[in-house]
């Protein structure tokens, strides 16, 4: 099996296995046009910790696809959401950071679990807690607002049934 | 400026996608304004709503008026049953004028229908009701209950005019029809706890051009010759006390369907006076599976 090394944008290195690292289809491309000696693979858009945080994923995924013959598929499946449900368990600043280094990385099953997390974040809460949960500032003038309201109104729940929520 | 502002739109639309679509509408659009422009976004919305006619998507990007969003929430979200509550439909006399309140009354057998507010003999049905399009969302707890011989109640629903209510143009809404997309009838029927009872469904899909005969008094459905597809419940026993769900999907059927005639139909077992027979509540008609 071989090893490559990911560089992150502040110089750190990590050791994986190709099988691991291409995982992200980025790095696999990059390996693809980089020369067969090359085993360091500079990424310049993500940080020493949020690749580490990237990497546990990809390691982690690929050991339990290996495992194919000692446990069945179902129990396998379990597992990884399991597994998924924990790892995602983070700070929402940290899973910005995820997000932008799934999405550059381009690694498919991270991105969905990522967007997972940040729309659990905005389910069934109002206008205002998503503001605050994100750290948004209004910027609708109030008309503005009533206008919106007002074009949407075709699907507008009213405000009591919101409330009751 | 904060982070979430960073991400770049294809992500926050695969974010959206996760979130139930009504609350997209109601809450992410009053968020911020970035949030707004992504929630109403084509490309969130697009891939939700199936087989819309070519002519439509051809001009959808050009109106401001009608967006993919609200053609989602007006087809698979919003009743195109008029009073589905059913108000003032006491009066059996009602079939000679047009029906106002949306059904006409075409039997009307033993002591005749009589709506309950809340039912009588059975808990009300407790579920969300579709609205009507650009009417609030209300939750109802009527019922209307049969007597002891058999009633009948009816409502043509013109699938044009609804769809044109929905902010379509006549010529997309007739293609959009001739591609068979898929309807659902939803009702809901009971009995009471104390007295066994029956009752049936039937949903005919026609072309619309067919007069609908008066008050007949005769328990054959005489509207089905025009029909392009029909669908019949057969007889319905109801379970005593509990409320229980007629549902149907027409799919794939031929081109030229217009209007939707539903007929609801029940009575007692034990010819009882009063109105002891079965209980109908939460009728639904709408595009897309059904939701239950």
């Amino acid at each position: 099996m071989r090893s490559i090394i990911l560089r992150s944008c502040d110089g750190a290195d990590h050791v994986v296995a190709q099988e691991a690292a291409c995982l992200s289809k980025t790095v696999q491309s990059l390996l693809e046009e980089l020369e067969e000696s090359t085993l360091v693979v500079p990424l310049p858009n993500v940080c020493d910790c949020t690749l580490r945080k990237v990497l546990q994923y990809c390691t982690q995924h690929t050991a339990l696809q290996r495992r194919v013959t000692d446990i069945s598929d179902e129990l396998r499946t379990r597992e990884m959401e399991a597994w998924d449900k924990r790892y995602i368990m983070v700070s929402t600043d940290e899973l910005y950071h995820l997000v932008m280094a799934a999405h550059y990385l381009n690694v498919p099953g991270l991105l969905e679990l990522c967007c997972e997390g940040i729309a659990n974040l905005i389910r069934g809460k109002s206008p205002e807690h998503v503001r605050q949960c994100f750290g948004l500032v209004k910027n609708f003038e109030a008309p503005e607002e009533e206008n919106i309201r007002r074009t949407n109104l075709w699907a507008l729940v009213d405000e009591k049934e919101q409330a009751k929520k | 400026m904060s982070e979430i502002d960073c991400l770049p739109n294809a992500i926050l639309v695969a974010i959206f996608d996760l979130v139930p679509p009504l609350e997209v509408i109601n809450t992410c659009c009053l968020v911020s304004k970035r949030f707004l422009d992504v929630s109403l976004s084509p490309d969130l919305w697009r891939n939700k709503v199936n087989d819309l006619p070519q002519v439509l998507t051809d001009r959808l990007e050009a109106r401001s008026q009608l967006s993919y969003a609200k053609i989602w929430y007006g087809l698979y979200n919003t009743n195109m049953l008029s009073n589905a509550n059913w108000g003032n439909i006491t009066d059996h006399r009602n079939w000679l004028m047009p029906p106002a309140n949306g059904w006409r009354v075409t039997l009307h057998g033993g002591h005749g229908w009589q709506p309950e507010y809340p039912p009588a003999g059975l808990d009300p049905l407790n579920v969300d009701m579709l609205p009507r399009m650009g009417a609030p969302r209300t939750r109802f707890t009527g019922a209307l209950a049969s007597s002891y011989q058999w009633c009948e109640v009816m409502q043509p629903v013109n699938i044009l005019l609804e769809l044109r209510r929905r902010g379509m143009e006549t010529e997309e809404a007739e293609q959009y029809l001739d591609s068979g997309p898929e309807i659902t009838f939803a009702v809901w029927y009971g009995g009471r706890f104390d007295c066994p009872s029956m009752a049936e469904v039937v949903v005919v899909l026609d072309d619309g051009t067919d007069v609908l005969p008066p008050y007949t008094g005769r328990r054959e459905f005489p509207w089905a010759r025009s029909a392009i597809t029909h669908w019949k419940s057969g007889s319905l026993t109801t379970q005593p006390g509990n409320w229980k769900l007629s549902c149907h999907t027409f799919k794939g059927y031929s081109a030229g369907v217009r209007r939707a005639i539903l007929v609801l139909r029940g009575k007692d077992d034990r010819f009882w006076a009063g109105h002891y027979g079965s209980k109908f509540s939460a009728p639904e008609l709408y595009f897309g599976k059904c939701r239950w």
